[in-house]
């Protein structure tokens, strides 16, 4: 079932998306670059050739050190917090369950903040992606372990301990940007209403490196996923270990979090938006909804980011405002659809 | 493997939380080729005897073994080729297709990367009828009604095709023509050498199918036999309160308040 050609094409389709939105993406901007000219530079660029005649020294600038960089790790970033939507989602049995609205990124982007501000960010270029896993890894038990009780998770328990713990995350990350510069309003903006604005090829790694590998990993966790969406006691009496395994999920997810909130700050509501318009279009079978969401956040994202530096130009408006301005009504009206559902993990 | 043992043997079974005894030194053997039915008030420890059964939880005292094997010695896998659980409550949350439902139970045949090839979806489509619910493999399951979300879990159960089978109340939601049928089915099951194994409410419905009872009040076993033995006016009135008559006529037991 899960690997017909129906669905070899519908990797195919959304492979081709993603490779023209980054392109169009690269292209669009304040300063547009012609489609030929994109194709070349970056053609050129990649392969360590000299760019060829016709070609200016700024659009070859814009092209490869601004909007490539930027648009990649909006596409690594959005295609990381939608497979962590999708986990997550079938993890808690919660449609809601999402990292932003979980706490996972603020807690992320606090130990993330704190590593700036301390300066251990600087020794490796991986330390600063892997400090704020820690952070979301902390987050994710203590809500975790705060709404489970007896064995079981309580929906609304889980999402309002999510709540409260990112609102704490958020309040810490404000006192410690506000005492330790002088550009805090500025900083503050980029952390809590996140972007991938000023982004350099190193940002790219920090969050490519850890996301790719996460998400790879968690694709063997597919069935996984689809058993317990039937239950603790039916998945685990269809050969899922299931403790051990929410130890491995919730890791790898926290990896993709902390990763993309070190580079991005705050972009929330991606895991939500995500998977429930790909799961309306193929289906639950996390064989296929796994890597289709990876694939659909990773056009999203740089799409919302191209209306953010658009739309207002010259302006730019932050990335997490475009994305909470599409994903709060998606998240209300998924709200009031399980309203009096009343579901247990 | 050892095939002469092919048995569940409980013995000596305790499982207590917070200071509360829910079963209290329970042993019993449970052979294939039978059905057994688990009764008592509510309360009285079956649906946690059931999940101590199939390893859901673990016991705080007393072993059970499975084909001469204690359970905890089995790999996840391994184990739910031999016993398949259903639950007292099936979540449907997700819209899962009743196909995709019913082949989750051919995960535990299935490695890491592996899908269900044809025979697995042949023998989810025949399990499937077992339940009377032909045509319906492309349905979602969130649209389906209890009954028939019950009957889809109880075809997710067979397509597992374990010696043994446990049912944490599997006739609760159906109506009075498909719980028939689906004690006939279990009973079938068991005449054809599977070991079923399941909490009943309806006294009267476990008589008839069941080829033996087991009583179970606040936690400890109050008899296991046939029917017409266990279910004494004895037991009726002490354990159940209620009145029951056995029919020499017709072999049928009947209750009353």
């Amino acid at each position: 079932m899960p690997t017909g050609k129906k669905t070899l094409s519908l990797y195919a389709i959304l492979a081709s998306l993603l490779a023209l939105t980054v392109i169009a993406c690269v292209s669009l901007g304040a300063v547009s670059v012609p489609f030929g000219k994109v194709l070349n530079i970056i053609a050129a660029k990649s392969l360590w050739l000299d760019v060829g005649a016709g070609i200016e020294k700024s659009q070859e600038l814009i092209v490869w050190n601004v909007r490539l960089p930027r648009v990649l790790l909006a596409a690594t970033i959005g295609g990381g917090l939608s497979i962590v939507g999708v986990v997550m989602q079938a993890m808690f049995r919660n449609p809601l369950a999402e990292p932003g609205i979980l706490g996972w990124s603020s807690g992320g982007a606090f130990f993330a903040v704190l590593s700036i501000y301390t300066g251990i960010y600087q020794h490796w270029f991986l330390l600063l992606p892997l400090v704020a896993f820690a952070g979301t890894l902390l987050t994710a038990y203590t809500v975790y372990g705060i709404s489970r009780y007896r064995g079981f998770v309580e929906n609304t328990t889980l999402l309002l301990c999510g709540v409260g713990l990112g609102t704490l995350f958020i309040s810490l990350t404000t006192f410690v940007l506000s005492v330790s510069n002088a550009w805090s309003m500025k900083e503050m903006l980029f952390w809590l209403m996140g972007g991938v604005d000023s982004r350099s090829w190193t940002h790219f790694a920090m969050a490519f490196v850890p996301v790719l590998i996460a998400s790879v990993i968690l694709l063997f966790y597919a069935k996984n996923l689809n058993a317990r969406l039937l239950g603790y006691e039916a998945a685990k009496t269809v050969g899922i270990d299931v403790e051990r395994t929410t130890k491995h999920l919730v890791i790898l997810s926290s990896l993709i979090v902390g990763a993309s909130v070190a580079v991005s700050g705050i972009v929330g509501f991606v895991g939500l938006i995500i998977p429930h318009s790909v799961r309306l279009l193929i289906g639950v079978d996390h064989r296929r909804l796994l890597p289709a969401s990876f694939i659909s956040g990773a056009i999203f994202l740089p799409l919302a980011d191209l209306i953010a530096r658009t739309v207002m130009s010259p302006q730019e408006i932050r990335l997490g405002v475009i994305t909470s301005l599409v994903g709060v009504p998606f998240f209300l009206f998924l709200l009031r659809r399980n309203f009096g559902r009343k579901t247990i993990v | 493997m050892r095939k002469e043992k092919q048995s569940i043997k409980v013995s000596g079974l305790c499982y207590a939380v917070t200071g509360k005894t829910i079963v209290a030194d329970t042993s019993f053997e449970i052979e294939k080729n039978e059905f057994l039915g688990i009764v008592g008030p509510n309360g009285a420890g079956k649906s946690t005897l059931l999940k101590l059964l199939t390893r859901i939880l673990t016991p705080s005292d007393g072993y059970i073994l499975i084909d001469g094997e204690d359970i905890f010695g089995y790999d996840p896998k391994e184990l739910y080729r031999k016993i398949s659980f259903l639950p007292q409550i099936s979540y449907f949350d997700f819209p899962l297709s009743v196909l995709e439902v019913v082949l989750m139970g051919r995960y535990p045949y299935l490695g890491i990367f592996a899908s269900e090839n044809e025979d697995d979806i042949k023998h989810a489509e025949n399990c499937l009828s077992l339940v009377d619910m032909d045509g319906f493999s492309q349905r979602k399951v969130t649209t389906l009604s209890g009954g028939e979300q019950q009957r889809v879990s109880v075809a997710r159960v067979l397509a597992q095709e374990t010696d043994f089978i446990f049912l944490d109340e599997p006739s609760s939601h159906l109506d009075i023509h498909h719980k028939f049928a689906l004690m006939e089915l279990l009973s079938s099951l068991a005449q054809k050498g599977k070991g079923i194994v399941a909490v009943l409410h309806d006294l009267d419905l476990a008589s008839r199918f069941c080829d033996k009872i087991l009583v179970l009040e606040n936690g400890r076993s109050k008899g296991l036999g046939k029917p017409s033995q266990v279910l004494s006016e004895d037991i009726l009135s002490s354990v159940f309160k209620i009145k029951g008559s056995w029919d020499p006529g017709s072999g049928n037991l009947s209750v009353s308040l």
